[in-house]
């Protein structure tokens, strides 16, 4: 058999078996070759590109949205808070009939039939998303739920809340459903609330679920910064409900408070009527969301009349004790005639401001003469922008008065404008012994980090006037209070008060001249002899009387009642504190005859025997209420001090012990429990 | 057979002595294996047990902020002084009825800028620190 093999096979047949089987192995070497040098190129020249492609498919790039800043008055109290909430979409795809999902979801939405319209309508537009309702209330999004429909998504979405409500709206303003800011504070501070929207990489599993690789994001990273603002909650909320009566009482169609700092030009209160609710600003008439304080500008009247003669007396154009003759109520100046509401004869600086005349107010603009008029106007900081970085701030405008009748009307505020903060802030000048402060609003931007991004402080503009001057003018301004004076309606019991009415009468823009439309304002220091705070209170129309000191004084003194308690000033005089009767009965715990608790008898200072003209017997205020052992206490020239709150169940020294004159008694109070 | 087995085992002893090499391969790629495989599953274990500490951060967050949020709206003034005025019968205090005294150090009177009230002053209609 080998031999027949090797007979049949020839010697050229093995050889070229041989070239065969090197063919063959060469060609699968080569393939083998083609296949490496694949794999090596793809692993080394497109790795890049293919690891991108690869982890394009399975890491997702979550996106979370920063949480907008909050914003806070000044103690802290939230004005504006972000809360993430469920926003419902659906996929229409999956819907059966669109028509019918939609109408159900309107049902259960509980909207009007123009809400289910438009439901509808993007149900059957929609392909593969359509909202159904964006930011939903966590009912809405049950009832959504509970009607079971395929292709039903919830995702979260940031939105804006306002938990104090309407308190302060027009200064904080309102943001859209996209979150940006849209009015007031909001907008102005858009870019430092809204913060940095992060990302974060995770690869998502076949079951959708989130697979974190590369560690969570510190949430502070994700967060807006937070405004803190100068306002006082409290302060803010009594100015707005006395604006709000007073523009209610009066018929007028709008109304504007500012409470001022005159010291650091801070506000403390800017309340504009009529008000909103930021939460639904949907439902607001667009006038509402006006911040009017800040932005418009009006022709401020009488309550200019100070600032012309603090001008004058400054550049000693008239002396206090110089008098002016008032012409009887009616002066002609070429062809206008300028009246007083009374008429009077002749009257010094004081008794100008006392009662406003017009007359002689244009006289001492007269004497004080146009360029210093003006430059002096200026110099209280109107017709220039404060810088409350609130958008669209009104400036005022001073024309310069070429007529001889412009001069006349610029003396008493007429034919010029202003806006109510530029007023409150140049009272400031006139309260904080001439020095003008720059009125602020937001006193820190903060950075969830803690970096201060933005801080206000107190900052002097100018002195203005002497703090002689200001002075005068200050007590000059006390006897509008009076009887005699145009507001007697703004005095108040335990403080001096300093203050200047304005009835101004408003441009009609369309007949050319002046409406019988008028502007009632008055405008307060208080307490006068050490100014802590300045109200301007303005209401635009008033129907059933114009005049500032009828319309607006009384919501003065009830705004400035809550401040002077509320910033702890003590009182301009003391008088008896009134017996006070809550119109409802107390709650039984305080009718309850209070049985003293044992208290250690505290070691008691020496006292001195001598009964001399500087001692004073300490009265025996045991088991009485802390208000009345304080006014017992200060009644017999001795300080009391405090420790806890109720009735009081310890004092020291004891009752009848002889002390110094002014000296402090401590009281312990204890509430029954 | 006695002179065949001390043969056989020594046999088996060397073939064993020379795979030795080759098991102590095997079970170190084994090894290495298995502990690549097991931080592996520890890893993605933990990208879940992260993800799902993240999620329940993020809605512990959500839920603070709403309480916050109802906290600040249930303190609002208007409610406050409703509930005040209706349940507890309390009223506004007319200005007489709030007295003001000297904060108790009376040297340093601090009258700095940012704060509007001083924080050593007193007021007696004040409750809120009412044990």
């Amino acid at each position: 058999m080998r031999d027949l093999k090797a007979s049949r096979v020839p010697e050229t047949n093995t050889r070229w078996l041989r070239l065969r089987v090197l063919l063959l192995g060469g060609f699968f070497m080569s393939l083998l070759m083609v296949a490496f040098g694949r794999a090596a190129y793809l692993q080394t020249y497109e790795q890049d590109k293919l690891r991108g492609m690869a982890q394009d498919q399975y890491v997702r790039q979550i996106e979370i949205p920063a949480r907008r800043g909050d914003i806070f008055d000044r103690r802290g109290t939230p004005l504006a808070q972000s809360v993430e909430v469920d926003s419902i979409w659906v996929d229409p795809s999956m819907l059966p009939d669109a028509r019918k999902a939609a109408r159900s979801m309107a049902k259960a939405l509980k909207l009007d039939a123009q809400g289910t319209e438009d439901l509808v309508a993007r149900l059957q537009r929609g392909k593969r998303f359509a909202w159904v309702k964006r930011q939903a209330k966590p009912q809405e999004v049950d009832a959504v739920k509970a009607l079971g429909f395929a292709g039903l998504g919830f995702t979260k979405e940031p939105k804006r809340f306002y938990p104090q409500r309407e308190l302060a709206a027009q200064v904080v303003g309102v943001v859209g459903t996209e979150g940006r800011g849209l009015e007031g504070l909001e907008l102005a501070f858009d870019d430092e609330l809204s913060g940095q929207n992060s990302r974060l990489s995770g690869f998502r599993d076949a079951k959708g679920r989130k697979l974190l690789v590369q560690g969570a994001s510190d949430p502070i990273e994700r967060e807006g910064a937070s405004v803190t603002l100068t306002l006082d909650r409290h302060l803010q909320y009594v100015a707005e409900k006395a604006l709000l009566r007073a523009v209610e009482e009066s018929k007028g169609v709008a109304g504007t408070v500012v409470v001022l700092d005159p010291k650091t030009g801070e506000l403390l209160a800017l309340a504009n009527a009529p008000n909103f609710n930021p939460n639904t600003p949907e439902a607001a008439q667009h006038d509402a969301i006006r911040n009017r304080a800040a932005l418009d500008a009006f022709e401020p009247g009488s309550t200019m009349k100070a600032f012309v003669v603090a001008a004058a007396l400054e550049e000693k154009s008239i002396k206090p004790e110089d008098v002016f003759f008032c012409e009887n109520g009616a002066w002609r100046i070429g062809r206008y005639t300028i009246n007083d509401t009374h008429p009077h004869g002749w009257m010094g600086a004081k008794g100008i401001l006392q009662v406003s005349s017009n007359i002689c107010a244009a006289k001492i603009g007269q004497a004080l003469g146009r360029e210093k008029l003006v430059s002096y106007y200026h110099a209280f900081g109107f017709a220039e922008r404060t810088g409350l970085a609130l958008p669209g701030e009104g400036r005022g405008v001073i024309p310069f008065p070429k007529a001889e009748v412009s001069l006349a009307t610029q003396s008493f505020g007429q034919g010029m404008t202003a806006t109510a903060v530029q007023i409150a802030s140049g009272y400031g000048a006139l309260a904080n012994d001439g020095v003008l402060m720059r009125p602020y609003l937001v006193s820190k931007v903060v950075d969830p980090d803690g970096v201060v991004l933005l801080e206000n402080r107190p900052v002097e503009v100018r002195r203005v006037v002497s703090s002689k001057v200001a002075r005068q003018v200050v007590s000059m301004l006390e006897s509008v209070i009076t009887k005699e004076g145009t507001a007697p309606k703004a005095a108040m019991q335990e403080y001096r008060v300093a203050g200047k009415t304005g009835t101004a009468q408003k441009a009609d823009p369309v007949a050319r001249g002046y409406s019988d439309k008028r502007i009632a304002s008055f405008v307060g220091v208080v307490p006068a002899d050490n100014p802590r705070a300045v109200i301007l209170v303005v209401v635009d129309e008033p129907k059933t009387d114009v005049y500032g000191g009828l319309v607006a004084a009384p919501a003065f003194k009830e705004i400035a009642t809550a401040a002077m308690a509320h910033l702890a000033v003590p009182p301009s005089r003391t008088v008896a504190p009134e017996v006070v009767v809550a119109p409802v009965a107390p709650p039984a715990a305080a009718k309850t005859p209070v049985t003293l608790k044992p208290v250690p008898e505290r070691p008691t200072v020496a006292v001195q025997e001598d009964e001399g003209a500087g001692s004073v017997r300490v009265p025996d205020v045991q088991g009485q209420v802390g208000r009345e052992a304080v006014v017992k206490l200060l009644a017999a020239a001795l300080e009391p001090q405090l420790l806890g709150s109720g009735r009081v169940v310890s004092q020291t020294p004891a009752a009848g012990a002889l002390v110094d004159k002014g000296a402090r008694v401590t009281l312990e109070l204890a509430t029954r429990p | 057979m006695t002179q065949v087995s001390p043969r056989n085992s020594a046999s088996v002893t060397a073939v064993l002595l020379h795979l030795l090499p080759a098991v102590l391969l095997f079970a170190l790629f084994a090894a290495v294996g298995i502990l690549h495989v097991t931080s592996r599953v520890l890893v993605v274990d933990m990208g879940y047990r992260l993800s799902k500490a993240e999620s329940e951060g993020h809605s512990l967050t959500r839920e603070n902020d709403r309480l916050k949020l109802e906290l600040a709206t249930l303190k609002a003034p208007a409610r406050l002084e409703k509930l005040a005025k209706e349940q507890l019968g309390m009223m506004m205090p007319p200005g007489s009825a709030v007295v003001s005294v000297q904060p108790q150090l009376p040297g340093a009177r601090r009258q700095s800028e940012g704060q509007a009230r001083k924080p050593a002053a007193l007021r007696v209609a004040e409750r809120e620190n009412a044990r």
